[in-house]
């Protein structure tokens, strides 16, 4: 054994992990090398002194100071903390905006998410439920990079090129009995960042194709930053009257825009056995709703996939093969991003 | 001996509930909660701020801006995740962020601060004169120490830090720092190689 081997493995001698082999290889080498045989008790008094050196006791005046910030720092974002008033194992104990409950829409932009997701940077959110009011997030890099906010399931891990220089992907978590929760996850493929628009289709404009202007259904408008990766989080409570939302993403790109339409399913991932799915000349987005809360899946496809009529009439065991035969019926190629998340092109 | 250690395990989970409850009242933005969350991690994330930047002031700022982040970022916090290794890891970022800013801040090897040192320790050490084991008292002692620390590259002092003073494990600090284990213990074995080697010099602190 070399020197420099022997001192590669002083710390697993010490703690004892060294492989039994290459542990006598090492007292061996220790026997015969008076160098390394110094250099280990210099290593291992080392350790012990590292591991005696005292607590040094904080400022006393540091807990007044950092308090004195945190209540500065909620006085200065009022809504942000109103916002902070869940737990998110428990997503609808809070409190869902009149405004939302008014309009019978049961979903949620969660603002403090989207702000506490750490890529997000120099975004400026348009945020439903408050009133077209505008807010240029603040530089909070800082923040220790997190996983996702709660345990989102692998669903839709993978992100689909949607053109238009962006990415798109879903993610997913349906742990909580009383919601299903999605992260719209965007990101600008190419070197420039991306405006875009999110907002919740209602029943009427899913039907004539056309796009809503209630401001009330903007989930996000905003800048996708190069680099960076915007997450719009969208939340699915259980009282909700309908099975499947729909949000429509629209973003520009040079001179040209795009519109994709995501179809989100109350019950992801329950595949009903032997669902039949059958409809006559009509539009696309309703196929896809239909598809999305029969079998339980999350869809993704342009607005001119869904603005266009067609007959599809799908009956399959297995949301796959239910997904692969509306895809086909309806000229398309299906793409699976995840368990349950599919994207139609 | 089994019922000491049961007991313990049953110690370890009720602190773990009230951990838990406490975050939960911190994410219902309670300022009582934030309260005591800082008297409960207030001494770990001081003594960790100061053993990785060595100094008392810095180890202030990064510290408050720590516990700021920390009220800032409670939400982003899972309930299953490991509060203490997500605690570390701001106070490391707040650190690594810090450096960043001021990059121009070369690192100082011991020697250097021997050279430039103004303090009574540095003039003792400089002084050849071999020094009884009882003249180096337990702070000054410390203090060399915490020199030698701080002539190591950034990660490792974290790691360092966290190991020795933190008593976190290997997997804990991998969680902390995102790395691979192999490459936490690798550090930690340079590390303390190069430590050996500064304070391996000094005898008079193995007393
Ligand atoms: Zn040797």
């Amino acid at each position: 054994m070399k020197c420099v081997k022997a001192q590669e493995l002083f710390s697993a001698y010490l703690e004892k992990t060294i492989q039994p082999p290459m542990g006598v290889a090492f007292e061996q080498h220790l026997a015969e090398c008076a160098r390394c045989k110094s250099e280990y008790e210099k290593f291992h008094a080392t350790t012990v002194v590292l591991d005696e050196l005292p607590q040094v006791a904080p400022p006393p005046e540091m807990h007044a100071a950092i308090m004195a910030r945190i209540q500065e720092a909620r006085r200065e974002s009022p809504r942000k903390v109103n916002w902070l008033r869940f737990e998110w194992p428990s997503v609808f104990t809070l409190r869902v905006p009149s405004r939302a409950l008014a309009a019978g829409i049961a979903m949620l932009l969660v603002f403090a998410m989207t702000y506490q997701l750490t890529p997000l940077q120099s975004v400026t959110a348009n945020l439903f439920g408050f009133n077209k009011h505008t807010e240029r997030l603040a530089d909070d890099s800082g923040v220790a990079p997190m996983p996702m906010p709660w345990g989102v399931t692998a669903a839709g891990a993978k992100r689909a090129d949607v053109g238009g220089g962006l990415m798109m992907g879903l993610s997913v978590n349906t742990t909580n009995p009383e919601s299903t929760a999605f992260i719209l996850r965007l990101a600008a493929r190419d070197g420039h960042s991306i405006p875009v628009r999110v907002s919740l289709m209602g029943d009427d404009a899913l039907q004539n194709g056309a796009s809503s202007n209630d401001p009330n259904s903007v989930l996000f408008m905003g800048t996708v930053a190069v680099g960076r990766q915007a997450a719009v989080p969208v939340v699915m409570a259980g009282c909700a009257n309908r099975m499947v939302q729909v949000a429509k993403v629209t973003w520009q790109n040079g001179d040209r825009s795009y519109s994709e339409y995501v179809f989100m399913p109350w019950t992801l991932g329950s595949e009903s056995g032997d669902a039949r799915v059958s409809i006559d000349n009509a539009a696309g987005s309703q196929i896809l709703s239909k598809l999305s809360a029969e079998y339980g899946v999350a869809v993704i496809a342009s607005e001119a996939q869904v603005a266009k009529s067609m007959t599809v009439d799908v009956s399959a065991g297995t949301a796959d093969e239910a997904l692969a035969a509306a895809a086909q019926q309806m000229g398309l190629s299906g793409e699976k991003l995840g368990s349950s998340v599919y994207i139609l092109k | 001996m089994i019922f000491k250690a049961s007991k313990s395990s049953e110690e370890r989970e009720h602190e773990r509930a009230s951990e838990r409850a406490l975050i939960t009242r911190c994410k219902n933005g309670e300022i009582g909660a934030f309260d005591e969350l800082y008297s409960r991690f207030e001494k770990r994330v001081f003594n960790c701020a100061y053993h990785i930047c060595g100094n008392y002031h810095d180890a202030s700022d990064i510290s408050q801006e720590a516990f700021l982040r920390v009220f800032n970022s409670i939400q982003t916090f899972r309930g299953d995740a490991n509060f203490l290794t997500w605690i570390y890891r701001i106070v490391t970022n707040v650190f690594l962020d810090e450096r960043k800013k001021s990059k121009a801040h070369r690192q100082t090897s011991l020697d250097e601060y021997i050279e430039l040192g103004e303090s009574s320790v540095a003039r003792q050490i400089e002084d050849d004169s071999p020094l009884p084991v009882d003249v180096v008292q337990a702070n000054e002692r410390a203090e060399i120490v915490q020199k030698a620390i701080n002539s190591l590259p950034e990660y490792q002092r974290i790691i360092v830090t966290l190991y020795h003073m933190e008593s976190l494990s290997y997997d804990e600090i991998a969680e902390v720092l995102q790395l691979p284990i192999g490459t936490v213990k690798s550090r930690l074995n340079r590390a303390r190689l190069a430590l050996a080697e500064i304070l391996g010099a000094k005898p008079e602190l193995f007393g």
